[in-house]
C-alpha cells in the first residue's frame, strides 16, 4: 500500500462525503383534492393549523371549490412571512379575517378578499410579556379577544386598535357572544396541580364592557359556543383534565344561570340548529368518539356520528358548514405529523378527505365569497380572468330547479334569472344546467386568446373522483359531462350571435354519440309530478322527483309549458355499481374535453381552442373567443342520485394577465 | 476512556518512572491517535495540545469534532448541549470525569456545555464501551462513553510548584479568567487547585427568517436574556505512595446562573426565564497493584446538585413558576483485575449507587433508585488478535414517597469485540464489536407531574460494528498516519418518546419508537514534520447515518430519518506548527436535518458549515512562559441553527493571555 494512495483515498472520501452522498430528500405529502365533493354554494374553505409550540410553524390553508386549488401555505405565500407560533383561533368578521396567534402574542388581521395582512395587533402585558391570546368573538363592530393572562381585549374592527382591556377569571379558554353579552370560559388550566382550576364563566355586558357576573359552571371550562336560539353551551373538563371528567353545561343567557349540566363526555363540539356534534378523545384507549346530540331535547341522536366505518384517530377541530350542514372534522394523528381534513354529511358518511392539510388543524372556516388565490388575482374587485356575463341560461328540468342553483327566486322572470345568474357566476356559485340539453352562454370582458397547443380556458364544475375504487378501476365518481362550444365576436356587437364551434372532446365522432338529438320536456300537472320527456328517436321518460329535493316543481317556473333542446347526446356515463340491492351510482369520466367531467384540480377541466370544429366536423382556426356555451350532454336518470346534469361554477381565461 | 487513572499517572510521571509493566491492559507511551486505531472499539481522542488548538471554550465545541456524534446545541454559552452517539440518543451516552461518571437521573442527559477545558488533559470518546476491561461497572453500562481526564501534577526535578493563569475575553462580553496550581507536598503527595469564572451577556445578533423559503421576509435581531455567570472550583489531592499504589481525592463545585432565551418567536421578543445550577461532588479513586497478577481499584462519590428554574411571567395564580430540584447520589465502585498471563486477563467490577430526586412540586413522588451493577469481563491480546467480552448485570430497585413507583429491573447485557491484525509488516486491523445495552427511564420519564409514566420499560439498543484501521509511524517526513473506517448497524427498540395526550399542552411518555440505523464513520489523520520545529497536522472525519423510524408501517414518518439527525456530517482540523506560532483551522459540516419525524420541506433545517481559525504563540519573556492566542470563530458568519429557532452565534472573536509560573 502506497502512502499516496491512502492520502488520495482519504481526500477523496472527504470531498465525496461532504458534497456527495446527501441522499435525503424532502418527502412530498400530496393533498389529493380530486375527491373533494363540491359542497353546495361554499366557495372556499380555510383551515388554521396550529403547528407545534416553539416551531413558528402555524399555517393557514385555503381550498377553493371554484378552481379546485389548495394552498397549504396561503398566508405566507401571499405575505412572504409566516403566521408565527401556535395560531389558536380564526374568525371571519365583515371583510376581514382575524387570526389569533397565541405564542407570537398577536392578532393578525387579514383582508379576506386578497389574503393580505392589514395589521398585526400585539397583545402584551405592561412588562412586555405575552398575554397569550386564545380565542376571539365579535359583536357590534368590535372584536373581543380573551387571553390566558385573564383578560379580554376590545378591538375596534374599523381602526383595528385595542380600545380597552378588562380582567376576567383565570386563563380564559373560550369566548362567545350572545344576547348582548360576552361569555368567557375561565379555565384556570395553568393552576392545575397548583391551587386548582377555575370553575366559572364570566359574563361581560357589551354596552359597558364590564364583567357583570361569574357563573359557576364546573371545573375547567373550555370550549364555549352560542347556539342559534340564544343559548350558550360550555364544556367543563374536570379538576384534572387527564382524568376525563368532562361535562356539557347549558347556560340560560336571560337569567345567566346554569340551565342544565349534561353528563356527556365532550372535549369539543359544534352546533348546527338544535344539533351538537361532539367529540372526545380517550387517551387510555387512544380512541375517539363523536356523537350527535339534540340540545333541544337533551337526548343523544346517535352515539356514533360516523356511520361508514371511517376512523378519525385524533379529532382536533369540528365545524359544521353553515351552507350545507356537512360536518368537517380534522384529524391531528400523533400531533407531530400533517393532519387531514374530513368532510362528512349529516348522516355520518364520509364525503371526502383532504390529506395533509397542515400540522394540527384546529379551526375550520367556510365562505361563499370568492377570494383570491395565492396568485392574489382578485386584489380588490372582480377577477376578470373569469367570464363575467351570462347571456343565456336555460336549464332543463332537474332536482335543483327553481332554487338558487338555477338562479331562481320566487316570481323571477327570465331577465331576473339572467341577472341573478350573472351574479352567481361572478361569485363562483354553482349553476346547474339540468338534464339533457340545458345550457348556459357566458362571455368575458375581453377576448380569450387562442394559444395553439396550450390550454386556453378552464370550466369549473362540481365533479369529483370517488375516493373508493370504481369496479372498472377507471376514474369515476360524479362526472356529469357537458359539451363545450366556443364563439368569436366576429361582428363585434358584443353579443353571442356569431357562429358556434363545438370543442371536439374524446367522444367526438364515435359511434356512441347521437347527433341531432332533440328532446322535449313537458310541465307536469300537478306541477309537483315527475317531468315527462320525449325525444326524436321515439323514446320517452321522466325526470323523476326524489326525497332530497322537495321544492314544488322540477320544471322551470319561468318557462313555457313545453321546452325543446337539440344537440349531441353522449352515451350514458353512469353505472349502478351497488351490491345487494343497495344502489351505488358511479358517474364515469370521459377521457377529456367535457365540462363538469373531471375535478377542477385536474388537467381535464381545461380546454383548448385547438379542438374547435365547425358543423361539418372540420377544424377551424380561431384567433380567440369571446363566448362559451355549455350544454348537458347525457340523458340519464341515476336512481336516487337524480338525473345527470352538468354544473358550472365559472369559466376562466388561462392566459389572462391584469 | 482508554487510560485508567493509573495510566494517566504513569504517563505524566514517565520521566521519573523506572519501569512500566507490559500488560495487555496497558499501552503507556504511544500517541493517542495510535492507541485509537489499535482499539477494538471505535475510539477517538483529543490531546492537551490538540484541545488548545481547537479553540474550544466548552467541552461541546470539542465533541462536535468526533465522528459519529450528534450534538444538540441550543446556541450560545448558556444553551443546553447534549451529545448523542450514532443517534442513539443523549441518554445513552455516559460522561465520565476522571473515571467516575457524571449522572443526572432526572433528565438522563448531561449538559456538556457546562464543562470547560481549562484543566482538561484529554477528551476521548469510545463507541460501545471502553477498550480497557479494568473499569468501574458503570462504564460498561452505556452505549458509548465520553471521557474527560483532567491534568495531573507533574514536576520537573527540584520543582515543587507549578501554576498557570489565563484570561480569555471575547465577543458579547465574554470574560473567562482561570488559574490552575499544582503544589508538591513531600515525596508522596501533590495538590492541584483549579478555579474558573466565566461570564458573558451573550447578546449575539442573528437573522430571523419569517418563512422556510429564500427571498421572503427576514429581520436582524439580537438574542435576549442570554447572560451567563459560571464559577467552577476544583481541588484534588494526589497520593503517590509507590509505583503500584495511588490515591486521588477530588472535590468539585460549580455554580451557574443563566438566562433562558427560549426559542426565537416571530413577532414576540420578550424573554425572562432563568435557571440557576449548583453542583458539588467529592470523589476518590484508589488503585493498588498487589502483584503481577492482581490489581485492585476502588472509587467513591457523593454528588449533590441543585437546579432552580424561574418563569416570572407564567399566567397562573402565583404569576410565576418557580421550581427547585435537588439530586443526590451516593456511589461506590470496586474492581479487580486478574492477569492470568501476559495475554489473558479477567476483570470483575461491582458498582452500587443510590440516587434521589427532590422537588418543590405538588404531589411530587420523591423517587429514589438503588442500582447495583456488576460486570465480568475478559480480554485476550496477542500480536495478531484482541478478543474482549463482558457481561453486565443490572439490578435496580425503585421507591417513591407518593404514588406508584416504577418497576425494578434485572437485566443482563453482553458485549463482545474482536480485532485482528492480519499482516506483520502493516499495521492494518479489522475490528468488530457487538453490544446490547439499555437505558432506564429517567425520573422525569417516570414521575414528572402529569407527563411521567411509571409503566415505562427500559429503552434498548443493540450495536453491531465492523471496521478497518490503518496506522503508520515514522515514515520519512510523515511522523504519523492513521485511518479508520467503521460501518455499523444499530437498533433501538422501546424508544421512550413523549407524545401529546389530550391536547397539545399535555404530553406523556411512552415506549413507542423503533429506530434502525445504518452508518459509516471514516476518520483519518496525518502528521508531517518537514523539518525540525515545524509540523503540519491534518485530521478529519466523515459520517454517514441513515437513522430510520421503523415504529409504524402505516405512520406518516415510517422509514424517514428521525428528527435532528443529519445524513451527512464531517469535520476537519488543520494545524501548522512553527517555531514562532501555531496556526489552526477547524471546520464542521452538517447536512440538512428535519425538526420533526416527517421529512417534509416545512420541517427541513438546512445544512451548515462552521469554520474557525486561531493563532497561538508561546514565548518566554522575563523568565516566564507566556501564551497568547487570537481566535476567530464562525469566520464565514453563517447564520445557522442546530435546533430549530435556537440560532447559533455568528462570527466572533476571542483573545487569550496566559502565563506559566
Amino acid at each position: 500500500m502506497k502512502i499516496h494512495d491512502i492520502i488520495y483515498g482519504l481526500l477523496l472520501f472527504f470531498c465525496f462525503g461532504v458534497v456527495g452522498c446527501e441522499d435525503m430528500h424532502d418527502v412530498s405529502v400530496p393533498s389529493d383534492t380530486a375527491a373533494v365533493v363540491p359542497d353546495g354554494e361554499t366557495a372556499g374553505l380555510y383551515v388554521l393549523n396550529e403547528g407545534l409550540f416553539n416551531l413558528n410553524n402555524s399555517t393557514l390553508a385555503r381550498y377553493s371549490y371554484r378552481d379546485g386549488s389548495l394552498s397549504t401555505n396561503y398566508f405566507s405565500s401571499i405575505n412572504k412571512r409566516g403566521l408565527g407560533d401556535t395560531a389558536n383561533d380564526m374568525q371571519l368578521y365583515g371583510s376581514k379575517l382575524y387570526l389569533v396567534v397565541n405564542v407570537s402574542s398577536d392578532v393578525e388581521v387579514v383582508d379576506f378578499s386578497t389574503g393580505k395582512s392589514l395589521k398585526q395587533i400585539p397583545l402584551l402585558a405592561d412588562n412586555g410579556s405575552s398575554r397569550q391570546p386564545r380565542y376571539i368573538a365579535f359583536a357590534k363592530g368590535y372584536a373581543y379577544v380573551c387571553s390566558f393572562d385573564g383578560t379580554v381585549a376590545k378591538i375596534d374592527t374599523a381602526s383595528l386598535k385595542v380600545e380597552n382591556v378588562i380582567k376576567v377569571g383565570r386563563n380564559p379558554d373560550g369566548i362567545c357572544s350572545a344576547n348582548g353579552k360576552l361569555y368567557v370560559s375561565n379555565s384556570g388550566g395553568l393552576d392545575m396541580g397548583g391551587v386548582g382550576v377555575d370553575h366559572t364563566v364570566s359574563v361581560i355586558d357589551l354596552s359597558t364592557f364590564k364583567e357583570i357576573k361569574k357563573i359557576t359552571v364546573g371545573p375547567d371550562p373550555g370550549k364555549i359556543v352560542a347556539s342559534d336560539d340564544g343559548g350558550v353551551y360550555v364544556v367543563t373538563r374536570g379538576e384534572n383534565i387527564n382524568k376525563g371528567d368532562y361535562h356539557l353545561v347549558a347556560i340560560n343567557t336571560t337569567t345567566d344561570e346554569v340551565e342544565k349540566t349534561y353528563d356527556e363526555k365532550v372535549l369539543n363540539f359544534a352546533i348546527c340548529d338544535d344539533i351538537a356534534y361532539m367529540y372526545q378523545y380517550d387517551y387510555a384507549t387512544s380512541s375517539s368518539s363523536i356523537k350527535v346530540f339534540n340540545l333541544k331535547t337533551g337526548t343523544t341522536v346517535r352515539d356514533k356520528f360516523i356511520t361508514d366505518g371511517t376512523v378519525v384517530k385524533t379529532p382536533y377541530a369540528i365545524s359544521v358548514n353553515p351552507y350545507t350542514g356537512n360536518v368537517y372534522i380534522s384529524d391531528a394523528f400523533d400531533y407531530m405529523t400533517s393532519g387531514d381534513l374530513l368532510c362528512f354529511n349529516p348522516q355520518g358518511v364520509l364525503q371526502f378527505r383532504i390529506k395533509n392539510i397542515g400540522l394540527n388543524p384546529n379551526t375550520i372556516l367556510f365562505t361563499d365569497k370568492v377570494t383570491a388565490g395565492t396568485g392574489g388575482s382578485t386584489s380588490g374587485g372582480f377577477d376578470y380572468a373569469y367570464a363575467d356575463t351570462v347571456f343565456e341560461y336555460c336549464p332543463a328540468p332537474c332536482q335543483y330547479m327553481n332554487t338558487s342553483t338555477t338562479a331562481y327566486k320566487e316570481g323571477y322572470t327570465m331577465a331576473d334569472i339572467l341577472k341573478n345568474a350573472t351574479a352567481s357566476i361572478k361569485n363562483g356559485s354553482t349553476l346547474t344546467l339540468g338534464a339533457f340539453g340545458g345550457y348556459i352562454v357566458v362571455g368575458f370582458n375581453h377576448t380569450v386568446k387562442h394559444v395553439p397547443g396550450s390550454y386556453d380556458f378552464k370550466v369549473s364544475g362540481n365533479s369529483y373522483i370517488s375516493m373508493y375504487d370504481t369496479k372498472t378501476g377507471k376514474p369515476g365518481g360524479s362526472a356529469e359531462p357537458g359539451i363545450v362550444w366556443v364563439s368569436q365576436d366576429t361582428n363585434g356587437n358584443g353579443l353571442p350571435d356569431d357562429e358556434w364551434y363545438e370543442l371536439a372532446g374524446s367522444e367526438y365522432g364515435k359511434s356512441t354519440e347521437t347527433r341531432d338529438y332533440t328532446i322535449t320536456y313537458y310541465r307536469p300537472s300537478p306541477t309537483n309530478g315527475d317531468v315527462k320527456w320525449t325525444d326524436n328517436k321515439g323514446n320517452s321518460g321522466y325526470v323523476y322527483r326524489n326525497e332530497f329535493h322537495t321544492q314544488s316543481s322540477y320544471y322551470p317556473a319561468w318557462m313555457p309549458d313545453e321546452m325543446s333542446f337539440n344537440g349531441t347526446r353522449l352515451a350514458d356515463n353512469a353505472v349502478n355499481e351497488g351490491e345487494n340491492g343497495t344502489p351505488y351510482w358511479v358517474g364515469y369520466c370521459y377521457d377529456w374535453g367535457y365540462a363538469d367531467n373531471y375535478p377542477n384540480s385536474a388537467e381535464q377541466s381545461q380546454f383548448k381552442i385547438d379542438w374547435a370544429v365547425d358543423a361539418n366536423g372540420n377544424k377551424v382556426n380561431l384567433s380567440g373567443i369571446d363566448f362559451v356555451k355549455i350544454t348537458t350532454a347525457v340523458n340519464q336518470s341515476c336512481g336516487w342520485m337524480g338525473e345527470i346534469s352538468t354544473e358550472v361554477l365559472g369559466v376562466q381565461d388561462l392566459h389572462y394577465t391584469k | 476512556m482508554v487510560l485508567c487513572p493509573l495510566l494517566l499517572f504513569a504517563q505524566k510521571q514517565r520521566a521519573d518512572s523506572t519501569h512500566t509493566y507490559s500488560l495487555p491492559e496497558v499501552i503507556v507511551t504511544e500517541k493517542y491517535q495510535v492507541r485509537d486505531v489499535k482499539s477494538a472499539v471505535p475510539t477517538q481522542s483529543f490531546s492537551y495540545e490538540q484541545l488548545q488548538r481547537l479553540g474550544a471554550l466548552q467541552l461541546s465545541d470539542v465533541v462536535k469534532h468526533f465522528a459519529g456524534v450528534n450534538i444538540k446545541d441550543y446556541g450560545g454559552i448558556g444553551g443546553l448541549k447534549t451529545v448523542s452517539i450514532r443517534s442513539l440518543g443523549a441518554e445513552h451516552t455516559a460522561v465520565s470525569y476522571d473515571g467516575v461518571t457524571i449522572t443526572d437521573y432526572q433528565t438522563g442527559q448531561i449538559d456538556i456545555g457546562r464543562y470547560s477545558l481549562e484543566n482538561v488533559d484529554q477528551v476521548s470518546l469510545s463507541i460501545g464501551q471502553d477498550n480497557s476491561i479494568f473499569q468501574p461497572a458503570r462504564l460498561f453500562a452505556s452505549a458509548g462513553i465520553l471521557n474527560i481526564s483532567t491534568l495531573t501534577p507533574s514536576f520537573s526535578k527540584g520543582q515543587c510548584f507549578n501554576g498557570t493563569a489565563s484570561v480569555k475575553a471575547g465577543s458579547w462580553g465574554l470574560i473567562n479568567p482561570s488559574f490552575h496550581l499544582q503544589q508538591k507536598a513531600g515525596s508522596r503527595w501533590a495538590l492541584a487547585e483549579t478555579a474558573e469564572w466565566m461570564s458573558s451577556d451573550g447578546r449575539y445578533p442573528f437573522t430571523l427568517y419569517y418563512t422556510n423559503q429564500e427571498g421572503n421576509l427576514s429581520s436582524k435581531e439580537k438574542r435576549n436574556n442570554t447572560e451567563v455567570r459560571n464559577l467552577r472550583l476544583e481541588s484534588e489531592l494526589f497520593g503517590n505512595f509507590s509505583d503500584n499504589e495511588q490515591l486521588r481525592l477530588k472535590i468539585y463545585y460549580y455554580q451557574s446562573s443563566r438566562g433562558l432565551p427560549g426559542s426565537t418567536t416571530y413577532y414576540y421578543n420578550h424573554s425572562s426565564q432563568h435557571l440557576w445550577d449548583k453542583n458539588f461532588f467529592a470523589q476518590s479513586h484508589y488503585l493498588h497493584e498487589l502483584n503481577r497478577h492482581w490489581v485492585f481499584q476502588a472509587s467513591a462519590k457523593w454528588n449533590w446538585s441543585y437546579q432552580h428554574y424561574l418563569d416570572p411571567d407564567y399566567n397562573n395564580t402565583a404569576g410565576k413558576t418557580e421550581n427547585s430540584y435537588f439530586q443526590q447520589e451516593y456511589y461506590l465502585s470496586a474492581s479487580l483485575l486478574y492477569r492470568l498471563c501476559d495475554r489473558l486477563s479477567f476483570s470483575f467490577a461491582s458498582d452500587e449507587s443510590l440516587n434521589r430526586l427532590n422537588a418543590n412540586l405538588t404531589d411530587f413522588s420523591f423517587p429514589q433508585r438503588f442500582t447495583w451493577l456488576s460486570v465480568t469481563a475478559m480480554k485476550y491480546v496477542d500480536a495478531h488478535f484482541t478478543l474482549s467480552s463482558s457481561l453486565l448485570s443490572t439490578v435496580t430497585d425503585e421507591h417513591v414517597r407518593i404514588g406508584d413507583a416504577g418497576a425494578g429491573h434485572r437485566r443482563l447485557s453482553p458485549f463482545a469485540s474482536f480485532s485482528v491484525k492480519p499482516f506483520d509488516a502493516h499495521d492494518i486491523r479489522l475490528r468488530f464489536f457487538y453490544k446490547d445495552i439499555f437505558r432506564l427511564p429517567t425520573f422525569n420519564d417516570l414521575y414528572y407531574t402529569s407527563i411521567g409514566n411509571v409503566d415505562l420499560h427500559p429503552e434498548k439498543t443493540r450495536q453491531f460494528d465492523a471496521g478497518i484501521t490503518y496506522n503508520k509511524e515514522h515514515w520519512g517526513i510523515v511522523s504519523l498516519l492513521t485511518a479508520s473506517v467503521d460501518a455499523y448497524y444499530n437498533k433501538v427498540t422501546d424508544k421512550i418518546v413523549a407524545i401529546p395526550t389530550k391536547n397539545l399542552f399535555i404530553w406523556s411518555m411512552t415506549n413507542l419508537g423503533k429506530v434502525d440505523m445504518h452508518g459509516l464513520d471514516v476518520s483519518g489523520a496525518i502528521s508531517i514534520v518537514p523539518c525540525s520545529g515545524w509540523g503540519i497536522d491534518l485530521s478529519g472525519n466523515y459520517s454517514y447515518l441513515k437513522a430510520l423510524d421503523m415504529t409504524d408501517s402505516n405512520g406518516k414518518t415510517y422509514k424517514q430519518q428521525i428528527a435532528y439527525t443529519p445524513r451527512i456530517s464531517a469535520s476537519a482540523q488543520c494545524a501548522v506548527v512553527s517555531p514562532w506560532a501555531t496556526l489552526s483551522y477547524t471546520y464542521l459540516h452538517s447536512g440538512k436535518r428535519y425538526m420533526l419525524g416527517q421529512n417534509i420541506a416545512a420541517n427541513r433545517l438546512s445544512g451548515y458549515d462552521d469554520s474557525s481559525i486561531s493563532l497561538r504563540r508561546v514565548f518566554v519573556y522575563k523568565g516566564i512562559s507566556w501564551t497568547t492566542a487570537v481566535e476567530m470563530l464562525n469566520i464565514m458568519n453563517r447564520n445557522y441553527e442546530i435546533v430549530k429557532n435556537f440560532p447559533m452565534p455568528g462570527r466572533s472573536f476571542r483573545i487569550q493571555i496566559g502565563v506559566k509560573l
